[in-house]
C-alpha cells in the first residue's frame, strides 16, 4: 500500500468518523417531530426525509469509511505485527466487516416499508457474530499498539470495544445513539490522523 | 457415507430452520409504526358534565356504513380541537345470551338518532338525547361479535317516507320515525342484514334472499343468494347492488334485479361502491372492481397473510385496515387520486378497526393504554399524516366498549354496547 493511498485511506477515516457522529445526532434536534403514524413519502428534503432517507445514506457511507480505515492501518502495519497481532487484526476486521455488513442490512430493512422479519433476524445474527469477533480482536490489537508505544490508536482500539457497548447499555433519553457514537468517532478520527502521519516510520508491534 | 449422511442432515436442519422462520414474514403487520395511538388527553363517553347543543348539527348518517355503497364516508366536517359531551342517555336494554350487552351502531337524520338492540329500536332528540320513543318488540337481528368493535345487533336504516327500517329475526319491519309504529312487515326474509334505503327502494340481505322492497313494503324482487352468516348489508350504487356471496361477488341490477354479473373475488369484508368502483378485502389483499362489470381493476396487497378489511372511501383517500395472521391490525391510508392507490401513512391499530371518515379525518374504533388499564376508544387520525387528532374513550369493561359512531356535521354519536348513547362536539 503506497503512500498516497494510505493518506487517502486516512482522510476516508476521518471523514467516517465525523460522519458517524452526525448520523447520530438524533432526529428530534434537526425538526423531526414525533409521529402518530409511518408516514410513506415524506417531503422532499423535509426534516422527516432527511431522516428516512439521507441519514442511512449516510450511515452506510460512513461505515465503509469506517472499514477502510480500519484495514488500511492493519495493511500498512501488517509487517510489523507479530503472530497474535497478525490474528488479531484478522479478527477485528473480519468482525467489523461483519458489523459492517450487519449494519448496512439493518439501515436497508428498516428504511423498507414492509419489514422484513427475516432480513433482521439474519442481520442481527451477523452483527452478534461479527461483535464476538471484533470486541476479542480489537482488545489485542490496541494492547499490541499500546506495548509499541502509540498510545493514541493502542487506547482507542482497547477502549471502543468496551465504551460502546458500555454507554449504549448506560445511555438514556434522545440523545444515547449520539453518545454511543461518540467513542467510535474517536477512535477513527486517531486512525485517520495516524494514517495520514508523514513521519511514520515502521515499528515492531509485539 | 458418513459425511454424506451429516452433510444431508445438516443442510435439512438449515432448511427447517429457514423454513420455520419463514412464517414469521405474514405473521407482523407491514406497517413500521408499531405503537398504539397516545392521544395527549382523552374525552371520558361516560363521565364529566354534559353541554348541551344551542342548536343541533346537520348531516346524516342514514345506515350503518353512512352511505348506500357502505363507504363510511361523511360529506360534514368533525372538529379538530377540544371537545365537550353534549349529552349522554343510558337505555334500558333486554337481557340477552350476550349479557344485556346489545346496542347496535347508531343512525341519525333529520333530528333524530336512532338505535336498535336484540328487541326494539330507541328513538333520541339528536339536540338533548332525550328519549322519543322505544318500539315495540321486533326482534332485530344480532349476531356473533367475533371482535371487539362489532355490535351484537344490526343497525337500524332511515328510509325513504319517514320509516326507519329494520333487519330482523323474521323478516324487514318498517316503523314510522315519528312515534315507532309498526308500519309494515315483510316476513319472507329471515335474520335480515341491516337494510339499505335508498330514496325509492330498500334492500335487505337475509338468509338466503336478498330482497328488494319498495318504499311502502311491497316487494319489487327477490333473488336467492347463499350469503355468509356474518350479517353485512349489501352495498348499493345508482344502478346496482352487490352482495357477498359465497360463491363469490354477485351483482344484480337495482331496478329490476337481473342479476348483470358474478366474480369468484370472496370478500372477507364487508363490500364498499363508490364512484362506479367496488371495493372488498379478503386474505389476498384489498381489490377493487368495476361495480358495472365485476371486473377487476387492482389488487393492493402487502405480503402473504396479511388480509385487508374494513374499507372506508372517501373521494380522495381509501382507507383499509390490515389484518396480520397472528399480530396487531394497522390502518392503511391509501391515496387514491392516481387511479391505483399509493399508501400515504399507516398506523399500529391494534385490536381495532376503521369505521368511517370525512374529507380530513378518518375514525378508528381501538384500544387505547394496555392490560387491565386499556379502555376502548373512538380515535380520529389526520387524512393527510395520520395525525392522532382526540380520542373519545369508553371504557375497559365489554358494556363500556364502543360501537362504530355515526358522523354527523360537527358532531359524531356513539353507542356503548351496554346502552348508553353519547353525543359529542366541538367546543
Amino acid at each position: 500500500m503506497d503512500e498516497r493511498h494510505t493518506r487517502v485511506a486516512g482522510t476516508t477515516s476521518v471523514l467516517a468518523g465525523c460522519l458517524t457522529v452526525l448520523v447520530s445526532v438524533p432526529p428530534r434536534w434537526y425538526g423531526v417531530s414525533g409521529t402518530d403514524s409511518y408516514l410513506f413519502d415524506p417531503v422532499l428534503f423535509s426534516p422527516l426525509w432527511i431522516s428516512r432517507t439521507l441519514v442511512p445514506a449516510l450511515a452506510v457511507l460512513a461505515v465503509v469509511g469506517l472499514l477502510v480505515g480500519l484495514a488500511a492501518l492493519l495493511l500498512r502495519d501488517w509487517q510489523s505485527f507479530g503472530r497474535l497481532r497478525r490474528w488479531s487484526a484478522l479478527l477485528a476486521l473480519i468482525g467489523f466487516l461483519a458489523l459492517s455488513l450487519a449494519t448496512v442490512a439493518l439501515l436497508v430493512v428498516g428504511n423498507q416499508s414492509g419489514t422484513s422479519v427475516l432480513g433482521a433476524l439474519f442481520a442481527l445474527a451477523v452483527g452478534g457474530i461479527g461483535a464476538l469477533l471484533f470486541v476479542p480482536g480489537a482488545l489485542l490489537l490496541g494492547y499490541g499498539y499500546l506495548r509499541a508505544g502509540n498510545w493514541a490508536v493502542g487506547g482507542s482500539l482497547a477502549v471502543v470495544p468496551i465504551a460502546v457497548p458500555v454507554l449504549g447499555y448506560v445511555g438514556v433519553g434522545p440523545a444515547s445513539g449520539l453518545v454511543t457514537a461518540l467513542p467510535i468517532g474517536v477512535t477513527w478520527t486517531l486512525l485517520g490522523r495516524e494514517l495520514l502521519r508523514t513521519d511514520f516510520e515502521p515499528r515492531s508491534v509485539p | 457415507m458418513d459425511t454424506n449422511r451429516r452433510r444431508f442432515l445438516r443442510g435439512a436442519g438449515a432448511v427447517a430452520a429457514l423454513g420455520s422462520l419463514g412464517p414469521l414474514a405474514g405473521c407482523s403487520s407491514s406497517c413500521p409504526d408499531s405503537n398504539p395511538p397516545a392521544p395527549e388527553e382523552p374525552v371520558s363517553l361516560l363521565a364529566g358534565a354534559t353541554t348541551p347543543w344551542q342548536s343541533p348539527p346537520t348531516g346524516r348518517w342514514p345506515v350503518e356504513y353512512g352511505t348506500p355503497g357502505n363507504t363510511g364516508y361523511s360529506r360534514g366536517s368533525l372538529p379538530t380541537g377540544e371537545l365537550t359531551v353534549r349529552w349522554r342517555t343510558s337505555l334500558s336494554l333486554p337481557d340477552t345470551d350476550a349479557g344485556g350487552l346489545s346496542t347496535s351502531s347508531p343512525v341519525a337524520a333529520d333530528g333524530s338518532v336512532y338505535v336498535a338492540d336484540a328487541e326494539r329500536v330507541h328513538a333520541l332528540s339528536l339536540a338533548t338525547g332525550e328519549i322519543e320513543w322505544r318500539s315495540d318488540r321486533i326482534d332485530p337481528t344480532t349476531r356473533v361479535a367475533t371482535w371487539g368493535y362489532e355490535a351484537d345487533t344490526v343497525a337500524p336504516a332511515v328510509g325513504p317516507q319517514g320509516r326507519i327500517v329494520v333487519g330482523t329475526k323474521d323478516g324487514v319491519v318498517a316503523l314510522d320515525a315519528s312515534d315507532g309504529k309498526r308500519v309494515w312487515a315483510a316476513h319472507d326474509v329471515q335474520n335480515a342484514a341491516s337494510p339499505i334505503a335508498t330514496d325509492g327502494a330498500i334492500y335487505a340481505l337475509g338468509a338466503g334472499y336478498l330482497l328488494s322492497l319498495g318504499p311502502d313494503g311491497t316487494e319489487r324482487w327477490r333473488r336467492a343468494v347463499s350469503s355468509s352468516s356474518d350479517r353485512r348489508p349489501p352495498a348499493v350504487s345508482a344502478r346496482t347492488v352487490i352482495v357477498p356471496a359465497e360463491e363469490g361477488l354477485r351483482g344484480f341490477d337495482a331496478r329490476s334485479g337481473e342479476e348483470q354479473w358474478t366474480s369468484p373475488l370472496h370478500a372477507t369484508s364487508h363490500v364498499v361502491a363508490a364512484d362506479g368502483t367496488g371495493f372488498a378485502g379478503n386474505y389476498d389483499g384489498l381489490h377493487a372492481f368495476s361495480v358495472a362489470s365485476g371486473s377487476a381493476r387492482w389488487t393492493y396487497d402487502r405480503g402473504s397473510g396479511r388480509a385487508f378489511r374494513s374499507p372506508v372511501v372517501t373521494p380522495n383517500t381509501i382507507y383499509a385496515v390490515e389484518q396480520p395472521g397472528e399480530a396487531g391490525a394497522a390502518v392503511f391510508a391509501l391515496d387514491r387520486s392516481e387511479g391505483t392507490p399509493s399508501p400515504r401513512w399507516c398506523s399500529y391499530l391494534g385490536s381495532g378497526t376503521i369505521t368511517g371518515a370525512t374529507d380530513e379525518q378518518v375514525l378508528a374504533v381501538t384500544s387505547l393504554g394496555t392490560g387491565p388499564d386499556s379502555a376502548r376508544a373512538v380515535v380520529s387520525f389526520s387524512r393527510t399524516r395520520g395525525a392522532v387528532l382526540w380520542a373519545l374513550q369508553g371504557g375497559s369493561f365489554p358494556r363500556n366498549w364502543v360501537n362504530s359512531p355515526a358522523l354527523l356535521d360537527g358532531a359524531v354519536i356513539i353507542t356503548t354496547r351496554g346502552g348508553t348513547v353519547v353525543a359529542v362536539g366541538g367546543e
